[in-house]
């Protein structure tokens, strides 16, 4: 070993023996050297961060209430149990202007004590990937990766952007900022609507959507293969939902034949499946102020105990000009058999109660949407209904009216129960139970939670052996809704009133039956005003009461023997204050009332206040 | 210019000269060895055909095979079925792998008495047989607590319960299965658990305490134990009492107790052993704390007492025991 | 009277001509974003022959993910570059931040010290010579087709394989002395690594050392001296042994034009020694290597020639270039057991060359296990020991560059027999054709071809029958690349592999010798057809949507015959 070191030193040595230096010389950084890549990699040409920091706490204090929520009548919260986090980054990046990759980061310290322990981090949407490749006939657009919003049509996926009949006393947490305080409301005053985030009127999806646009004779199609959120997770199950679309024309007119399949095992050998299909033809057409737009088609649910085949599901519309009767009109008629379910599109499921179904072990529910017959606010529709509605806006002086009545049929005797909401305290009501959504709560046990809501169960009687209801049931609903600008003190004010008028009962009727033949009545009121004190000052009130009477063949209370009478009111007043640009604090604080003056439990009693901080950047 | 290309490529043919690699054949086991024909080379033979082990004798066995083969050397004592198994994979059997020192593998222990050694390699069919002779029995190195050769020693403290079909003798029969006589226990006993024991105290061996290393690891003991297959398995409990205050006598507020609890739940004869400093103090069966100075302490014992135990509703148990020897450094070779 | 030997350096302190070329420029940003993102969907189904009824295992098999792998470029200064990467992967059906994990990819500093010395420390790609330090490709004996390097690419991407190197932790520096009147310049190269922390129990602290010193003579003439040294450092661990793997070579390289044609004669030799010091068992092997080669070639670079010899001593051992990328041992993350019996799959070719989890990112100081019907001529790349023998390759372009041909023919032995003074004879073929269609005949879309070849065969013949053993291997592919539309390509490949025959595979203890051997035998055949589109977003930036169909045949076995058809779509974005 030593003569080869030798060897190789006299090598060396001997490869030198003649060299002689002249000039200068250098120590300079070697070509080639031990390290690679050699060359530097190309970095992101475009990078993003947006996002936001919000900060909510809610305090409520119950002087009565339920005997769950009396063991700790004060209730502080640290958080957002929407599941909506505290901090949220949107991070995203181009590599050339037609491809682009996102994700969401979020932070959250629910400040319970624990420091690092408890902290948590995470993603809340994912990874998503787009891109669009122009091409010599068309457009391709790609979305992959993590959840996208997104929207087929109303009857394969979609969700209900309704009527813009709502209030917005309380906030949303994807609420966006605004320049001056009472931006959001004039807004709203303005348009009807509100500056929604990206999804509004989608739903949740996960997988790969190929958009193709700009086809040659006015096509374009639109594939989707991935999850739903409703036969999400990642077992290594076959579970998939598959859509897509064919449409020729443009936005004025067009024709599209659509379909959304949803196919789910419940066993690794695949023996057992469900799912459902929905085909459709959509259409629109428009002219001199007339529109008339529709989806026809049919569906299927299927399992391996349930296959009763196809049903239709039928939406047409018509919307009538100004000029024609002096106010706009829109005409709609729905038909959606019981047999047609999809849990992704603008119709709830009442009829088939397996394609709701919950955990096997828990109380919590798979899908967030009322099941039985549900009185549904104007425009959300369900299947095994058939009906028609009408809507209208018009603008008269300062006010602005908007109006709609269902009258609407329930096609096949199904269900025993109806449901109906309590909107004037539902946001604090939800708040009952933090975190999950869970069904068969409340002193009665027919509360069930949904995502900031809660809905309520009444029982009919008259049914058979078998619990199937011995009448049909027939649905009348009246919304009104008016906003009114004007000024106070020289500051502007807005006003808005919603009121619904709603009733269920066993006979067709024109109007909403204001008598115990229904077997129940729901009505709301609901007003609110907005002041400006300043440009980043707004002064909020609100003042909500309910009256929800349901009649002598729905269940009675074991010890009045009386069926459901229950009244709730609620009075708020909050802040909004734009504290800098970017920055609002948000005050609000509410006392609620509520009894059933049959059922001696059901009642609560209370306030209170949310404090919310939000920062977008 | 060539010259300079010659020096540098010189040196290097001076480095590959330089380097040589060694002469082996083939590198690993030799294929011939391992799939080859077998055939005997040398005949099986044994150094003598009779050993008196109690002299220290040993008999070497000898062999050569064409191939590395698998090989067993079964000696069968004819008299007591005692077996010793020697075995392993070579070309060649010699006293470097294949002695027998009058050990016994499979009890019952070998007898004087006439044995065969049978030879047999894996993959062949044929066997080869020698027959030897064991005309004096090995006397394993330790210190014997009883091999109940001389019956039940009256210094011996024994308690038998009063139960049914009670049978705790000392018995001469087939069963034997070191020397001639073993101690039967067996009975009925439906309110205890406790159906006899005998107290071994250390003066019954000449001295106040047992004459053991005082480093527990080097201490083993062992005993023979046969299982019965009866619905009720026996518990052997052996409880070893040591004097850590040097008061004369255990006392269980002071001292020490170490237990071994052995569950008899197998058929036949079986040889158990395990080491002193592993044993734990029970009570009623579960690990429990000492009172001494919480060290293994086996040349402070006083006494060692032996239990038979048994469920009292599962009906009768029986259980044989038989030689129990301390030994040093490693467990007993039979 | 000349001078005797004076060689001074003197230092030139201009920094301009110090700035090494592959750090930013001094007007870059100091902070910018690096790395990819990906995402990938796929289905697949499995058949099986078997007779009884599998009503154990899945038939269809959904999946995913969605990954983004983030770098912070960090450059505090015109000397300094730092990276460190995260890596946020959401699977696929996870919802609403479910099934999401967060990693660290890597991290690592470089930057230049006093204009002279280049360093790196962290996560650092490094590699020497094929017998030192190398990352073989050796279980890739052929090219694939584009539709399967597709998958390829993401392996190579989640293992750092740059070609050649390993992906280490560690420090390295380099720097060089230059001497234009003598027209030599001198190279240093250094680096240390770490292999195994201790856990202050049995295992020491193992490191790897090497360093490369050169010497190049007016861009003519190379020479090196290597050294690659694994050793585990003493009083690190409880217990005394200690393992050593040390090689030295020399390379060297004369290049010389004589008329309009370049020739080349360069190699390799040196040697090596491995042990387990302090342990009694541990035999200390010790042999050297020899490889030497001459290539010639046209000015014109149209075709080239080599042709070669190698001797690698059976006890040479090199664990930093005998390391295999692919672990035999592992499980494939897809059906890795089938048959009502849920016995293992055995792996398929479509496996290696796509499931990144049977690559290893790091070298193995274990010789490690080889599969003899991909690769039984060279398993451990060109540093295989217990070989000797000739090689040929040739490179050729032909009609203007838009067709072209790799070829190359192995010849080797075995130096010492196993088990047998007979020694195994092998024989490796292979033959790559490339034709870009498109240029030859003119076309505006692009259009490839590609076929590709490797026929391999182990023999030995003896007087004993059961020495004897002949085992055949052929690995074949062909493919296309079809551009239809602007951008976007039709892809399709074909692979198969088909190997017959027998051997005798030696069995190694913990020190490498061979205890003993072991039957193998195969009568199998591997076969993959896929195809698919591709779409080009610019850059490296594409979606490929393809279906795949694997068969896996046993002919000795049939009961475990198996396809699986697999539909994929992958997202792949590099930045």
């Amino acid at each position: 070993m030593m003569k080869k070191y030798a060897l190789i030193v006299s090598m060396i040595g001997l490869a030198t023996i003649a060299m002689t230096v002249h000039g200068q010389d250098s120590i300079r950084l070697a070509e080639t050297p031990g390290v690679y890549p050699k060359s530097p990699t190309p970095s992101l040409e475009r990078f993003q961060v947006s996002g936001y920091y919000r900060f909510i706490t809610n305090v409520r204090h119950l002087q009565e209430g339920y005997a769950d929520q009396m063991k700790t009548p004060l209730n502080i919260f640290v958080g957002d149990d929407s599941q909506i986090p505290q901090l949220l980054m949107n991070l995203g990046g181009s590599i050339s202007p037609n491809t682009r990759f996102y994700t969401d980061f979020y932070l959250w310290t629910p400040m319970m004590g624990g420091g690092m322990a408890e902290n948590v981090k995470g993603l809340n949407l994912g990874v998503s990937l787009t891109g669009t490749h122009d091409f010599e006939k068309g457009t391709l657009q790609i979305q992959t990766g993590g959840i996208n919003w997104y929207a087929l049509t109303p009857f394969t996926f979609h969700s209900n952007p309704g009527f813009n009949r709502f209030t917005v006393f309380e906030r949303n947490p994807w609420d966006p900022m605004t320049r001056n305080a009472m931006d959001r409301y004039q807004t709203f005053y303005q348009t009807g609507a509100m500056n929604q985030d990206t999804r509004w009127g989608r739903q949740a999806f996960q997988g790969l959507i190929m958009d193709l646009s700009n086809l040659p004779n006015g096509f374009s199609g639109v594939l989707m293969y991935g999850k739903t959120q409703l036969n999400g997770g990642m077992t290594p199950l076959p579970n998939h939902s598959l859509g897509g679309k064919i449409k020729k024309g443009n936005d004025n007119r067009y024709l599209s034949i659509n379909t959304f399949n949803n196919q789910t095992y419940s066993d690794s050998l695949l023996s057992s499946t469900l799912g459902f299909s929905i085909h459709t033809a959509e259409f629109r057409w428009q002219k001199n102020g007339w529109r008339i737009y529709g989806e026809t088609g049919a569906g299927r649910y299927y399992s391996n105990s349930y296959n009763k085949g196809w049903g239709e599901a039928i939406s047409l519309k018509l919307d009538i000009p100004q000029r024609v009767l002096r106010v706009p009109i829109q005409i709609h008629y729905f038909r959606i058999s019981p047999k047609v379910i999809n849990n992704s599109s603008v119709f709830w499921n009442s009829a088939i109660q397996e394609g709701n179904n919950t955990g096997a072990q828990s109380e919590a529910q798979l899908v967030l949407a009322p099941f039985s017959s549900a009185m549904v606010p104007v425009g959300q529709l369900t299947n095994n209904r058939t009906g028609i509605e009408l809507n209208s806006e018009v603008k008269a002086g300062r006010f602005r009216i908007n109006a709609g009545y269902t009258i609407a049929k329930e096609l096949e005797r199904i269900a025993s129960q109806i449901t109906y909401s309590h909107p004037v305290n539902n946001l604090a009501l939800s708040r009952f139970w933090r975190w999950s959504f869970p069904a068969g709560v409340g002193p009665y046990a027919n509360l069930t939670k949904v995502y900031r809501g809660v809905y309520e169960t009444v029982d009919l009687l008259d049914v058979d052996g078998q619990k199937t209801p011995l009448k049909d049931k027939h649905f009348n609903t009246a919304e009104l809704q008016v906003k009114y600008k004007t000024r106070m003190a020289g500051k502007e004010l807005f006003v808005n009133y919603l009121g619904t008028y709603a009733s269920v009962q066993s006979f067709a009727s024109p109007f909403t039956v204001f008598t115990e033949k229904a077997w129940l009545r729901t009505y709301y009121h609901q007003i609110e005003s907005y002041l400006k004190l300043a440009d980043n000052l707004a002064w909020c009130n609100y003042a909500g009461a309910e009256r929800v009477i349901a009649n002598y063949d729905t269940r009675t209370d074991a010890i009045s023997r009386r069926p459901k009478n229950q009244e709730g009111y609620a009075i708020a007043t909050g802040f909004d204050i734009e504290m800098s640009k970017g920055a609002g604090l948000y005050i609000r604080q509410r006392k609620m009332y509520y009894k059933d003056r049959s059922f001696g439990k059901d009642r609560y009693r209370g306030w209170e206040t949310t404090v919310e901080f939000k920062i977008f950047f | 210019m060539k010259m300079k290309k010659i020096i540098r490529i010189l040196p290097l043919l001076f480095i590959i000269a330089s380097c040589k690699r060694d002469n082996k054949q083939f590198e690993g086991p030799s294929l011939e060895d391992l799939n080859g024909p077998f055939a005997m080379v040398k005949p099986f033979t044994a150094s003598k055909t009779a050993a008196d082990f109690s002299k220290g004798e040993t008999i070497n066995f000898g062999a050569e095979f064409t191939k590395q083969c698998d090989w067993t050397i079964t000696i069968y004592g004819d008299l007591s079925k005692a077996r010793k198994i020697i075995s392993g994979k070579s070309r060649q059997v010699n006293s470097g792998n294949a002695v027998w020192d009058g050990t016994t593998t499979i009890l019952p222990a070998f007898r004087t008495e006439p044995c065969r050694a049978v030879l047999k390699i894996a993959g062949v069919a044929d066997s080869f047989m020698l027959n030897l002779g064991v005309n004096g029995l090995r006397v394993p190195q330790g210190l014997i607590i009883t091999d109940f050769e001389s019956g039940l020693n009256i210094k011996w403290n024994t308690f038998i319960q009063s139960g049914a079909n009670m049978d705790f003798k000392v018995k001469t029969d087939a069963f034997s299965v070191q020397g001639t006589k073993y101690l039967n226990m067996a009975g009925t006993v439906a309110w205890d658990w406790l159906i006899g024991l005998i107290d071994f105290p250390a003066s019954a061996y000449g001295s106040p305490t047992l004459a053991l290393s005082k480093v527990p690891e080097d201490v083993y003991f062992n005993c023979l134990i046969y299982g019965d297959a009866t619905p009720n398995p026996s518990r052997v409990l052996f409880q070893f009492k040591e004097d850590d205050n040097n008061s004369k006598a255990f006392e269980g507020s002071a001292d020490d107790q170490f237990d071994k609890e052995i569950i008899v739940n197998w058929q036949g004869w079986k040889l158990v052993s395990f080491k002193y400093s592993d044993l734990i103090h029970l009570s009623n069966g579960q690990p429990a704390p000492n009172n001494g100075n919480n060290r293994h302490n086996p040349n402070s014992i006083v006494t060692i007492s032996m239990l038979h135990l048994a469920n009292p509703s599962m009906g009768a148990a029986s259980t044989k025991i038989d030689y129990l020897i301390f030994t040093d450094k490693a467990p007993l070779q039979l | 009277m000349k001078k005797q030997v004076h060689y001074s350096i003197k230092i030139l302190g201009s920094l301009a001509a110090a700035i090494p070329m592959w750090l930013v420029a001094q007007n870059s940003p100091k902070f910018s974003m690096k790395g990819g993102a990906r995402s990938v969907l796929a289905n697949s189904e499995l058949q099986v022959k078997d007779s009884v009824p599998d009503k154990v295992t899945a038939p269809k098999n959904a999946g995913g993910y969605a990954l983004i792998d983030l770098g912070f470029n960090i450059r505090p200064n015109k000397n300094t570059e730092i990276l460190g990467m995260i890596r946020i992967n959401n699977r696929f059906g996870g919802f609403w931040g479910a099934g999401v994990t967060f990693n660290v990819r890597q991290l690592w500093l470089k930057g230049v010290i006093a204009d002279k010395v280049r360093y790196q420390l962290g996560d650092i790609n490094l590699k020497q010579t094929p017998f030192t330090f190398w990352n073989h490709d050796e279980d890739r004996c052929i090219q694939q087709p584009a539709v399967f390097d597709l998958q390829r690419d993401i392996v190579n991407y989640e293992s750092f394989y740059v070609p050649g190197t390993w992906r280490q932790q560690g420090a390295a520096v380099d720097f060089g002395l230059e001497s234009l009147k003598l027209k030599s310049e001198w190279n240093f190269r250094g680096y240390l690594t770490r292999l195994n922390a201790t856990n202050y129990g049995s295992q020491p602290e193992r490191l790897h050392v090497g360093s490369t010193a050169n010497w190049v003579w007016n861009k003519k003439a190379t020479l090196a001296y290597n050294l690659s040294r694994i050793f585990d450092v003493k009083e690190t661990a409880a217990q005394p042994l200690l393992f050593q793997n040390t090689v030295q070579t020399l390379s060297w390289e004369l290049r010389q034009a004589i008329g309009k044609k370049q020739f080349t004669l360069g190699g390799e030799a040196g040697n090596s020694s491995y042990r387990i010091v302090h342990d009694t068992a541990s035999p200390h092997l010790q042999d050297f290597f020899v490889h030497g080669f001459v290539k010639v070639a046209p000015e014109s670079k149209r075709w080239e020639a080599e042709a070669g010899y190698i001797n690698v001593g059976p006890e040479f051992r090199s664990m930093a270039a005998q390391s295999k990328r692919i672990d035999y041992n592992a499980q494939p993350l897809l059906y890795n057991r089938y048959t009502q019996l849920q016995i293992d799959r055995p792996l398929h070719l479509l496996d290696f060359i796509g499931n990144a989890n049977l690559y290893r990112t790091g070298i193995n100081t274990k010789l490690m296990v080889y599969n003899p019907m991909i690769n039984n001529v060279l398993p451990y790349g060109i540093a295989t020991f217990n070989r000797k023998g000739f090689y040929a390759k040739a490179k050729y372009n032909i009609v203007k560059n838009t067709i072209s041909m790799e070829a190359q023919h192995w010849r080797l032995s075995e130096i010492l027999g196993q088990g047998t003074p007979e020694l195994k004879k092998m024989d490796m073929t292979r033959l790559d054709v490339n034709c870009d269609a498109g240029k030859l005949l003119g076309m505006k879309k692009q259009a490839k071809l590609h076929v590709s070849a490797c026929n391999q065969n182990t023999r030995r013949k003896s007087p004993r029958a059961y020495e004897e053993l002949d085992l055949s291997s052929l690995l074949l592919s062909a493919g296309f690349e079809l551009e239809v539309m602007n951008d976007i390509d039709l892809l399709g490949g074909y692979t198969a592999l088909q190997a017959k025959g027998s051997d005798l595979m030696a069995i190694r203890n913990d020190y490498t010798e061979v205890i003993d051997f072991a039957g193998f035998s195969a009568d199998q055949k591997h076969s993959t057809a896929a195809a698919g589109f591709r779409v080009r977003f610019g850059g490296k930036t594409y979606l490929a949507l393809m279906y795949q169909r694997m068969q896996f045949q046993n002919k000795a076995q049939a009961f475990r015959d198996y396809s699986i058809g697999q539909m994929q779509a992958i997202y792949n974005m590099t930045f």
